[in-house]
């Protein structure tokens, strides 16, 4: 290690940082679309098993989901890879500076490490899955253990993703000086939205829960929705952020609202199967995506702008703005609501439908006032953690 | 001394027999029948076909009901009773749908027993010849199969335990620096 003396610690020159960064930026808009491609197929999914059902482990929607997923995995693979072998060739770009060290041997940035690690960990759970269904059969719900291991890998290589584009956020910081530029600004957008969005099936599967009075839609609208707009809004401090990230995350529910029922249409044509009886005609997944996300970013950036334009106390502040863009989000969500107006569904179906919906809606609203403005001041804290993260 | 025709020919035959055989894994295209109930609901016959027979707790399997003249014209509902209730108990009524693969006849597609232990279906069924009521034999559900959920539910977990682990970690990477940013513009 004394043949890496101090100019290797030291920072990289600009220009060949900011090769590096460019680098490291392609790489992690490579793993977005990979990881676009994971979202799809698993919304195209979800979709599969609630209006058709027959299942095997090959089924086309199946092969989209782990194709985006080892192919995300393979990226950060790489790399790791190049990454480590142009650290150890002195590359001047790649220095201990912006790089971890991993098992004292590897050299790569954290994001891809995470990562990867979570597409690695996603492949071997769908193999615990495939042993999962010699035991059980097909499908019945969303939340067996594989499942809850798939969901939670996807989303931890999601946050690698989060992680990579704060990295590069903060080095353009170190730069320039400043707040980082809109390049990073809408990768770290994209890459919370699309975090958001795998998200989604990890609180369907949450769902299974029986949260009492509560509708569990908005239990999960309270804590996470607030707590992405707000982790945005604290990595990159600059006003638009947080509507960036609804913008981008309304296009991905367009996408799974059109496509994916339109593609499994043509899945069910090619095979020559039916769909089930009073199977709702709202798109399964893209039904539970909040509509609302570009107001609550709005009001995200809206009254964190005045604030600080005003040097209102931060905590304060935060605290306020996750309890607007909370009760914003409940007010324009209502995935029950849809449903009751599905003319496809069973009356009795819709009958109780309503009736929960009369009954949650109080209890409902009260839980987010409480637990939106908690959840919110989390992701900014973490945002604001996430902001030393240069490497 | 094959031609090199007859070597394309078995190699594209290769190609779709393994594209064939996970279709035929899949056992939509009509499901094997392992056992059959008789109901008799009133002046209707059901004939209930298992596509897994012993059941077991949890396993999915699927149920389809054979009306006797059809289910054209007719409406049902299904109560599935646990244990040794009497039909005046609150297990709750479903209307009976079509089998998405058998559209002539009424089904449970890709169902679960919930618990071990004796089930009966009962059928309610509306049609020409009025209505009747009628309950199936006693059905036998095994206990469930596979490893302990609890143990299973924990492997599914573990992700959660590496961000939890990472975020400590630049939890820690961070503090030492002493930063304001969650307290300052």
């Amino acid at each position: 290690m004394l043949a890496h003396t101090s100019p290797r610690t030291a920072a990289a020159p600009v220009d060949a940082d900011w090769r590096e960064s460019r680098f490291r930026l392609a790489a992690g808009g490579l793993m977005l679309a990979a990881t676009l491609l994971t979202f799809f197929g698993i919304s195209w999914d979800v979709e599969w098993h609630d209006k058709v059902g027959p299942d095997s482990f090959w089924t086309a929607p199946h092969l989209a989901l782990y194709s985006g997923t080892a192919l995300a995995g393979l990226i950060c693979l790489a790399v790791v890879l190049i990454t480590t072998l142009r650290f150890r060739r002195g590359a001047p770009g790649v220095t201990a500076a912006n790089t971890r060290s991993i098992l004292r041997f590897f050299r790569a940035p954290i994001g891809f490490v995470v990562g990867g690690l979570g597409a690695a960990a996603f492949l071997l759970y769908g193999g615990f899955d495939l042993y999962w269904h010699s035991i059980f059969g097909f499908d019945v719900t969303l939340a067996s253990p594989p499942h809850v291991g798939l969901l939670l890998s996807v989303m931890a290589s999601g946050f690698g993703g989060i992680a990579v584009f704060a990295a590069e956020a903060n080095r353009a910081r170190q730069r320039q000086g400043g707040e980082a530029g809109w390049l990073q600004a809408a990768g770290l957008a994209a890459s919370v939205a699309l975090w958001m969005g795998l998200m989604l099936f990890f609180l369907l599967a949450l769902f299974e829960i029986d949260f009492g009075p509560f509708a569990d839609y908005a239990v999960t609208g309270a804590v996470f929705y607030p707590l992405a707009l707000l982790l945005a809004a604290s990595l990159i401090r600059r006003p638009g952020v947080a509507t960036l990230v609804g913008v981008i995350y309304t296009l991905l529910r367009v996408l799974a609202w059109f496509a994916v029922p339109a593609v499994t249409s043509l899945q069910v044509g090619a095979e020559g199967l039916a769909y089930r009886d009073f199977a709702s005609a709202l798109p399964s997944a893209a039904s539970f995506m909040p509509g609302g996300l570009i107001a609550a970013g709005l009001v995200v950036d809206g009254l964190l702008y005045a604030a600080r334009r005003r040097r209102l106390s931060v905590t304060w502040s935060v605290l306020a703005t996750a309890l607007a863009a909370g009760t914003v989000n409940f007010w324009l969500f209502n995935p029950l609501r849809l449903l009751v107006g599905d003319p496809s569904i069973l009356p009795e179906r819709r009958e109780s439908l309503l009736r929960f919906i009369e009954a949650s809606s109080m209890p409902s609203l009260a839980l987010t006032l409480a637990l939106a403005p908690l959840c919110g001041w989390l992701g900014w804290r973490l945002g604001a953690m996430l902001r030393h993260t240069d490497s | 001394m094959k031609s090199l025709q007859q070597i394309k020919r078995s190699l594209w035959l290769g190609v779709v027999l393994l594209l064939a055989l996970p279709a035929g894994a899949s056992a939509h295209l009509g499901h094997q029948v392992s056992h059959v109930e008789r109901v008799q609901a009133g002046p209707y016959e059901v004939q209930i076909e298992f596509s897994e027979w012993p059941i077991k707790a949890e396993r999915s399997l699927d149920i389809v009901f054979w009306v006797e003249g059809g289910i054209e014209g007719k409406r049902g509902t299904l109560r599935q009773i646990y244990g040794e209730l009497q039909s005046g108990s609150p297990a709750p009524r479903r209307p009976l749908v079509r089998h998405p693969r058998y559209r002539t006849a009424w089904g449970l597609d890709q169902t679960i027993m919930q618990r071990e232990g004796v089930w009966r279906f009962e059928f309610e069924i509306d049609g020409p010849r009025g209505k009747g009521v009628g309950q199936s034999p006693p059905l036998p559900v095994a206990p469930r199969p596979g490893p302990p959920a609890p143990l299973s539910y924990l492997i599914g977990l573990l992700p959660l335990l590496g961000m939890a682990g990472f975020l400590t970690m630049e939890a820690r990477r961070v503090r030492r620096l002493r930063p304001t940013d969650a307290t300052q513009w």
